[in-house]
């Protein structure tokens, strides 16, 4: 590993969400009746703390992450960064989107560029774009459009845009869903080291259990009580093991085994 | 004479693009860049290939020519019907030498100009405002659309009761015709920006004018470029118009002249002309159109 980037010396801030609800206004046609999505989530992210969010599709893990980063307001309740709440677009936080989202006709430097802070000089921006490539193994492609690298190259583009924010919150909405296998171990293993080099408070929205158990510290299980309605915090499992860890652990073998049943998967 | 240098032969502008690949570098990869660096596209149009296309797209011209040709003198049609092309030419000559041929092709292209310019601006001006506005679309968009659907040689009649036959009559019934197709394609592709790249790059703290220079502009630019061609060609269409219905100078006056007169050689000067004219204002748009694509890279808006 090369030195850590010089200008990541930012502080890792604690996320609170209190009493998180959303509720959708009623589909066009459809009843009048809003969609409640998600209801009463409560919890905490500590300071440098990796917490996963895992549960089933449409449950809300989307709409929770974005109540954090001011993407969607949360219908009640609310969610607070270092004690102060979320009103609209947060600078604090950034987010790594579940597709790239990077602009196809700018470089890879110049997506990358778009998550710099403002008011940053340009030759720093520049310092920084260029050590993040580097971090994150596009520095021979920083001149490649989007459509000239791969889709791995592209979530690492992504990921290295949302860190050159210097967040003190970074949010990662299923990051490495679309990847393959292979690329998907090796973004997780990435994503340890940027964590190591730089310990910000991590959320990140994930589908895949064995992802959420190899990289958390903790693991929020979103679900739905009764079946139907609003979806919940049904568990809120710490996985008491250092990192770096071994994906064949026994012990994360077990916790998966419980996660699947929770989740309504039969072993 | 072993110096020469290649690299300026490349056509590359001081752009602000210093990573940008050029295209066939062959030589540089036999020097010994990384074997497997991947292969970038190139994004620059290969002069040879430009060249090429030039000498292709002539091919159909010149068969017409000689068709045209062989027709007219082989007594398939008569003089009066389809003149020898060598008669246009001299048509051309003599309107040329007597001052008469500048005249009209300043005077349209002037027209052309300025109403296209008019009609252009206003309609990248209300497309912008449409489209970046939800509120703009629902207030002035159904109104805008009515308009639209009234056949713009509709309101000939008047303007010549408002204002007049003079030059500005013309000039508005071009602008009216380069208006529509850019307001109708800027207002369009605004609205249909990628909400996601929207969305990321609001995430990122990025608004208001910052935004739409960052992703709306760019992401529409290659649909105002060819909103801007289809204007061109409106913009000449309703010239013609316009001078057919009460001129004393223009091609299009030059058209109804030589119909009253009986001097087809003229009609079809003025028609070659204004395809000349028109190919080459549409040249123009098209280094513009080039470059956008230099500048932004050649994408599409979805
Ligand atoms: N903007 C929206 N308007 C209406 N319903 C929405 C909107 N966004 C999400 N939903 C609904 O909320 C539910 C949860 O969505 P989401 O948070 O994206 O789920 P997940 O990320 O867990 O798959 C889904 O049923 C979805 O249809
Ligand atoms: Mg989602």
């Amino acid at each position: 590993m090369s030195a850590a980037p010089a200008a990541t010396s930012t502080t890792a801030a604690e996320v609170d969400f209190r009493g998180v609800g959303k509720a959708f206004p009623a589909a066009r046609g459809g009843g009048s009746e809003p969609v409640r999505v998600l209801e009463d989530v409560t919890f905490t992210a500590r300071p440098g703390e990796i917490v996963a969010v895992v549960g089933p599709s449409g449950c809300g893990k989307s709409t929770l992450l974005r109540a954090a980063a001011g993407l969607g307001r949360a219908t009640t309740g609310g969610v607070g960064i270092d004690g102060s709440p979320v009103r609209g677009i947060d600078p604090r936080c950034a987010v790594a989107f579940q597709e790239p989202r990077l602009l196809p006709w700018r470089s890879v430097s110049a997506n990358v560029s778009l998550g710099l802070p403002r008011g940053l000089p340009r030759a720093a921006g520049r310092q920084r774009v260029s050590e993040l490539l580097e971090l994150v193994g596009l520095a021979g492609h920083a001149g490649h459009r989007p459509a000239e690298i791969s889709g791995g190259m592209a979530q690492r583009a992504s990921l290295a845009r949302a860190l050159a924010r210097n967040p003190r919150v970074l949010l990662l909405d299923e990051p490495f869903g679309a990847l393959d296998a292979l690329t998907r171990l090796r973004m997780q293993d990435l994503l340890l080291d940027i964590h190591v080099q730089d310990p910000t408070t991590v959320l990140l929205v994930t589908h895949d259990v064995e992802e959420a158990l190899y990289l958390s510290d903790r693991v929020v299980v979103l679900g739905r009580p009764e079946g139907t309605g609003p979806a919940g915090i049904a568990e809120i499992l710490d996985v008491d093991l250092p990192r770096p860890r071994s994906r064949e652990d026994a012990a994360l073998a077990r916790m998966r085994g419980h996660l699947l049943g929770l989740l309504g998967v039969e072993r | 004479m072993t110096h020469q240098s290649e690299t300026t032969e490349q056509g590359r502008t001081g752009g602000p693009d210093p990573d940008g690949v050029r295209p066939g570098g062959a030589l540089e990869n036999a020097q010994g860049a990384a074997p497997d660096a991947p292969h970038p596209t190139p994004f620059r149009p290969r002069r040879g290939r430009g060249t090429a296309a030039a000498g292709l797209g002539l091919i159909i011209p010149v068969i017409l020519l000689l068709l045209w040709h062989t027709l007219s003198s082989n007594g398939t049609f008569t003089p009066a019907q389809l003149p020898e092309p060598a008669k246009v030419l001299s048509a051309g000559v003599e309107l040329a030498r007597r001052g008469d041929l500048w005249i009209h092709v300043a005077i349209s292209t002037q027209r052309v100009f300025w109403g296209f310019l008019i009609g252009a601006g206003l309609g990248l001006a209300l497309g912008a405002w449409i489209g970046l506005s939800r509120w703009a679309s629902m207030l002035a968009g159904p109104s805008i659309g009515a308009l639209r659907a009234v056949p713009s040689l509709a309101w000939v009649p008047l303007l010549l009761l408002w204002i007049g036959i003079g030059e500005n009559s013309k000039v508005t019934l071009v602008a009216i015709g380069a208006f529509f197709p850019v307001y109708t394609t800027v207002s369009a592709a605004l609205q249909h920006v990628d909400r996601q790249w929207i969305e990321a790059a609001r995430s990122f703290g990025i608004n208001g004018l910052r935004l739409f220079t960052t992703v709306q502009l760019p992401a529409v630019l290659p649909s105002v470029v060819s909103g801007l061609r289809l204007a061109l060609a409106q913009g000449w269409l309703f010239l013609v118009a316009a001078e057919l219905l009460g001129a004393s100078m223009g091609l299009g006056f030059l058209l109804t002249d030589s119909q009253d007169n009986g001097r087809t050689d003229r009609l079809l000067l003025a028609i070659l002309l204004l395809a000349i004219l028109g190919k080459l204002t549409d040249a123009l748009l098209g280094l513009f159109e080039r470059w956008t694509q230099r500048r932004w890279g050649a994408v599409s808006s979805t």
